[in-house]
């Protein structure tokens, strides 16, 4: 039996700008359990984003489209509803958080009413009922003194205050799945901890899920189960937290977790990624990650490799593994 | 919060006081220095020299300056001008009689802008880059190069002339009005088009516009709630400075549609040398344009909670 509540299959999303077409996304697939969190890990540019806004169906058209793939939560495929089905989904069944909650608020409007605003739309709840609704989600979120700052305006919070109102607004209709983008980069360090670990409160009380996409490898390992490695457009290994992060097979997944500073490893020098993430309108020849990989081999520079069942256990995009493979070949594009 | 509020209010009413004060000297001051008699002007010199003098002496012509400008400082602020040299009439009289006109006139080129052009500007900032987008540009464009008078001689000839729908002169009916609106309103209109779109293309790309779509707002709300009160402020400014231009009258307007405006009166007095005219109307649109300021300031407070939290403190 299928237990997903969602399943990516092979979703592409490309830009059509001036220079060319941008691939932002090409055939990306993974599936998040009730309950469960997905870490969405990779640098800048990998595509990480766009995967979360294109199962919000936020990506903006134009330049941006989906062209392929299928976004099935609960088994109902969310790019073929209709925009008026999809505005129930959205705030509704899934939630967002954005990384910027300075900016993510609208300036000109109280906390309260950006609150109420899903409840109103989604449950039909009237300015009254919403508002308390709106002062029970500030205190779940841990803001003090709840119906004083329900009429505080975003510009009268700190950044750490402002997340949790973001958080508020995201969980007000028990959303089954919380997509948070980047939710801790623009906050201080303790800070960062203390929202995590109300992320993962909520989600637990809630029994919801979350895709938590972050560049940070060590919130992944803090919150998630299973973690997604990005890598320019494309997933690159796929699998258990533990597993992946003390035995990653992929040379660029390995590469990423040395680039981590750890007090315990007396290392001087962190380790570098050579070069740069390829430009996505203009990728190179045969693995995406083969111009900065310390193990390429003439294979790696003319043919793309498939996502393939490592013997590790695990999904992994990478020619070293590429005897006997069991490719995900049915749902996924090389 | 109300006290800083009003303490706000009380401080820009002091220094609009200040202002007007300095208007004053000014047209006193230019008045003075300007050649000519006014005395003369007034008899339009049918009046012996003797006679100039008796009326000189009687109007307080012959006072010391700094007595002359006092009296005239204290008539002005209780809205006393003196009388018109030509239209016998109380300078008051007359311009209330103005702006009963003008301001008419200015409450339908501000409805008219309004509801085109901000409409406008945020169906182009909607469409941006399609082509309602770039036919709303062009028509805007036309709109602002097109001159007033030549605009409004085009509308009596066919709204009037040809289809015979509207009145082409006076202000007699409701109707009447639509012509000099649309003719004056027309390139506010356009301008505040293009200031729509811009502003609002700005506020569509912010982030909030992103977390109110992921909150499943429809898009009339995400763009007219969300968007458009980010994008007002600088539309705001602009009907301000529409609205304190328009307040002082056109006189070319005016005249193609037979209205009796400020413009009219305005420029009438200085054809004329009428100088009590000519004070009461510079006068007036400098308390216009100090008036609409301080509305302008207040009403930003209302729509951006930062600016009211800024004044505040």
């Amino acid at each position: 039996m299928n237990t997903n509540l969602l399943d990516v299959k092979n979703l592409c999303t490309y830009f059509y700008t001036d220079e060319g077409v941008v691939y932002a996304l090409d055939g990306v697939s993974f599936s998040v359990k009730k309950g469960e969190t997905l870490g969405i890990v990779g640098e800048s540019g990998s595509g990480k984003s766009v995967a979360a806004l294109s199962v919000m169906r936020l990506v903006q058209t134009p330049p941006g489209k989906i062209v392929s793939g299928e976004v099935l939560m609960n088994g109902e495929n969310l790019l073929k509803l209709s925009g008026k089905e999809m505005r129930a989904v959205r705030g509704g069944k899934i939630a967002m958080i954005f990384q910027e909650p300075m900016t993510a608020l609208n300036p000109v409007y109280t906390i309260g009413s950006q609150i109420m605003e899903s409840p109103r739309i989604h449950r039909g709840l009237s300015r009254r009922q919403a508002r308390r609704v709106a002062i029970e989600m500030l205190e779940k979120v841990g803001i003090p003194l709840p119906e004083k700052r329900v009429d505080d305006y975003p510009h009268q919070l700190s950044g750490g205050m402002r997340q949790r109102a973001m958080i508020a607004i995201a969980l007000c209709c028990n959303p089954e799945l919380l997509i948070c983008d980047e939710p801790t980069t623009a906050l201080d360090v303790t800070i960062q901890a203390q929202i995590l670990e109300l992320i993962n409160d909520l989600k637990k009380e809630m029994n919801t899920s979350v895709l938590m996409i972050t560049h940070d490898l060590g919130v992944v390992a803090q919150v998630s189960e299973n973690v997604l490695v990005m890598y320019a457009s494309k997933v690159m290994e796929y699998g258990g937290v533990k597993e992946v992060f003390t035995d990653p097979c992929h040379p660029y997944t390995k590469a990423l977790l040395e680039s981590m500073p750890a007090v315990e490893s007396g290392r001087e020098r962190l380790h570098v990624i050579e070069g740069m993430v390829p430009s996505l309108s203009n990728r190179p020849e045969g693995c995406l990650f083969h111009p900065r990989c310390e193990r390429r081999m003439e294979i790696c520079k003319t043919l793309r490799p498939e996502l393939i069942m490592a013997p590790a256990g695990r999904w992994v995009r990478c020619w070293l593994y590429a005897s006997g493979p069991r490719t995900l070949g049915s749902i996924e594009r090389g | 919060m109300d006290f800083l509020l009003l303490k706000f209010i009380l401080n820009r009413l002091w220094q609009a006081v200040v202002v007007l004060v300095g208007v004053t000297l000014i047209v006193f001051v230019m008045v003075n220095v300007a050649p000519g008699d006014p005395v003369a002007v007034m008899m339009e010199k049918k009046a012996d020299a003797a006679t100039i003098e008796r009326i000189r002496q009687q109007m307080g012509l012959n006072d010391p300056l700094y007595v002359q400008y006092w009296t005239f400082l204290k008539n002005s602020f209780s809205g006393d001008f003196g009388n018109s040299y030509f239209q016998k009439l109380p300078v008051r009289a007359l311009l209330a009689r103005g702006f009963a006109v003008t301001g008419s006139i200015a409450v339908g080129v501000l409805l008219f802008s309004i509801a085109v052009g901000i409409l406008m500007g945020i169906l182009a900032a909607v469409f941006r880059g399609r082509s309602a987008d770039r036919l709303i540009m062009l028509v805007s464009t036309l709109g602002m190069a097109l001159p007033s008078f030549w605009l409004a001689i085009i509308l009596q000839l066919v709204f009037g002339l040809w289809l015979k729908v509207l009145p082409i002169s006076g202000l007699k009916s409701f109707k009447a009005y639509i012509l000099p609106s649309v003719a004056l309103g027309m390139i506010y209109a356009a301008s505040l088009a293009r200031l729509t779109r811009t502003n609002m293309l700005d506020a569509l790309n912010q982030d909030y516009v992103r977390t109110a779509r992921s909150k499943g707002a429809g898009e009339t709300a995400v763009v007219v709630v969300h968007a458009f009160r980010n994008a007002a402020i600088p539309i705001l400014t602009y009907l301000g400075t529409l609205m304190k231009s328009i307040l002082g009258g056109s006189v070319l307007v005016e005249t193609v549609f037979a209205i009796n405006g400020l413009g009219r009166l305005l420029v009438d007095g200085i054809m004329k040398r009428d100088i009590p005219v000519i004070q009461g109307c510079t006068i007036y649109i400098a308390a216009v344009f100090v008036l609409m300021n301080l509305v302008i300031d207040l009403v930003y407070g209302l729509i951006d909670p930062r600016i009211r939290a800024a004044k505040e403190s």
